[in-house]
């Protein structure tokens, strides 16, 4: 009688215990998707950049300034965002967030100071202090992927 | 076209490069030195990176970079002039042969990782020029490391046969019905930038498959995916603007805003960020006129 309560108590654990990790796994579906979205924003401004130099669009570095901005601020979530360690399910995130988090945080600094530095040099129109501020945008992405998110050749499909 | 003419192209564009780095006068008409040519040179060939020194805190031409292939690793060697253990030791003549034919001064015959395919349809001027770059650098003692390749492949004599097969040593020659942006958008590429190297997929043999001509490879260098860039519009960059691929090339960063990592960052970052604007634009032309080729490189599920 006792090895068969003990058995039903163990199952109920498991159960438990299961049950939990289902509802851990769905609540880290929905930060995986919150931090690419966060990604996604920082790349939409990074475009409009892009757009407005490329094509000389006459909103010109007043827009620059914005988009800059937006960046900035977006970066400063990123800590945050990444905070939870999950480096399983459909992420590009490499498990070395986690095991550099100090350097990774460093980075999303740098990323936003970078940026930062961009929306300056772009609201006073400077054309030769915007191109230089661009490369250290440009730079803190790559600086960052480099070492924190997956080759290419390893990342999940997107549409 | 004459050659001289288009040396003459790439001399101004190099002027050109000058005046933008705010070095030369608008006013002044000096001619860029052979140090300062061969130093373009080399950020045209993507700033050589393969020949960095993993070892040293400051970027450094002194090898030791260990390079993944299919045939196992080789690493890159010391292309500082110390004598005894990087190029101190090659004549003008030594360097050429190198580049030209992939063999050494002692007769060691070069694996093609070392792209000569390309390098061998450099002018003769760009090539002692970058000798004469490589030559003004410190010098930094770093004994080359051997391959390790697994047997065949780690007999050099299997590289004569693969030469046989696949390498032509052969110069650059302009396209007499091309203009000369298109040309030099088409020397840069070809003999310099080595596109091809990267971004046409390989046989199983190691050599390039010429019916998927800058259409990407899944496994490319080192194992990265390397992009279809032919003008494909579903599968290469036939949707990107002439402004998204100069753009593209100067910052890595792609028409979605995007950056791009690893190798192709890297070579943006130490080579073609630097080339003039001109230069650039000719490449992306010369791109934009490539067959589009389907083929469809996407990472693996």
């Amino acid at each position: 009688m006792k090895s068969r309560k003990l058995a039903l108590f163990l199952v109920a654990l498991l159960l438990l215990g299961a049950g939990t990790a289902l509802v851990q796994a769905q609540g880290d579906e929905e930060i995986i998707v919150y931090r690419q979205r966060l990604m996604k924003g920082h790349v939409a401004s990074m475009g409009s950049i892009g757009d407005i130099m490329k094509f000389k669009l006459a909103v010109g570095t007043d827009h620059v300034a914005v988009h800059a901005k937006n960046i900035s601020e977006y970066a400063k979530l990123i800590p945050a965002a990444f905070e939870k360690d999950i480096s399983a399910g459909k992420t590009d995130a490499k498990a070395e967030v986690w095991t550099n988090w100090d350097d990774f945080v460093t980075k999303a600094n740098t990323l936003s100071t970078a940026a930062a530095t961009l929306s300056t040099a772009a609201a006073g129109g400077d054309m030769a202090k915007v191109m230089p501020a661009l490369k250290g945008v440009g730079d803190a992405c790559r600086g960052c992927h480099n070492d924190y998110r997956k080759p290419e050749e390893e990342r999940f499909p997107r549409d | 076209m004459q050659p001289a003419k288009f040396l003459g192209i790439g001399l101004g564009l190099c002027g050109l490069f000058l005046v933008g780095l705010g070095e030369v006068s608008s006013q002044e008409e000096r001619v860029p030195t052979a140090v300062e040519r061969g130093e373009y040179a080399l950020r045209a060939a993507g700033g050589c990176t393969c020949h960095s020194n993993p070892n040293m805190e400051e970027f450094s031409l002194s090898g030791g970079r260990p390079i993944e292939t299919p045939f196992g690793i080789i690493y890159g060697t010391n292309i500082t002039p110390d004598p005894e253990t990087g190029i101190g030791g090659f004549s003008d003549d030594d360097f050429v042969k190198a580049m030209r034919e992939g063999i050494g001064p002692d007769g060691k015959v070069y694996y093609p990782v070392f792209p000569y395919t390309s390098f061998t349809k450099m002018t003769d001027e760009d090539v002692r020029d970058m000798k004469a770059y490589l030559d003004s650098l410190a010098p930094v003692k770093n004994e080359n490391k051997e391959p390790e390749f697994r047997f065949p492949y780690s007999q050099r004599s299997t590289i004569s046969v693969w030469r046989g097969l696949h390498f032509d040593a052969e110069r650059f020659e302009p396209s007499a019905d091309k203009d000369a942006q298109w040309n030099r958008g088409a020397y840069l590429s070809e003999a310099l930038a080595h596109c091809g190297e990267c971004h046409t997929p390989r046989t199983f043999m190691g050599a390039t498959d010429d019916d998927l001509y800058y259409a990407g490879s899944v496994e490319g260098p080192e194992g990265e995916l390397a992009p279809n860039i032919t003008p494909d519009e579903t599968t290469g960059i036939g949707s990107w603007k002439t402004a998204d691929i100069t753009w593209f090339l100067q910052w890595g960063l792609k028409p979605d805003g995007n950056d791009t990592q690893g190798l192709m960052g890297e070579i943006i970052e130490h080579g073609y960020q630097q080339l003039t604007a001109e230069d650039l634009e000719a490449m992306a032309v010369y791109l934009e006129s490539l067959p589009p080729i389907e083929n469809q490189v996407r990472p693996q599920e």
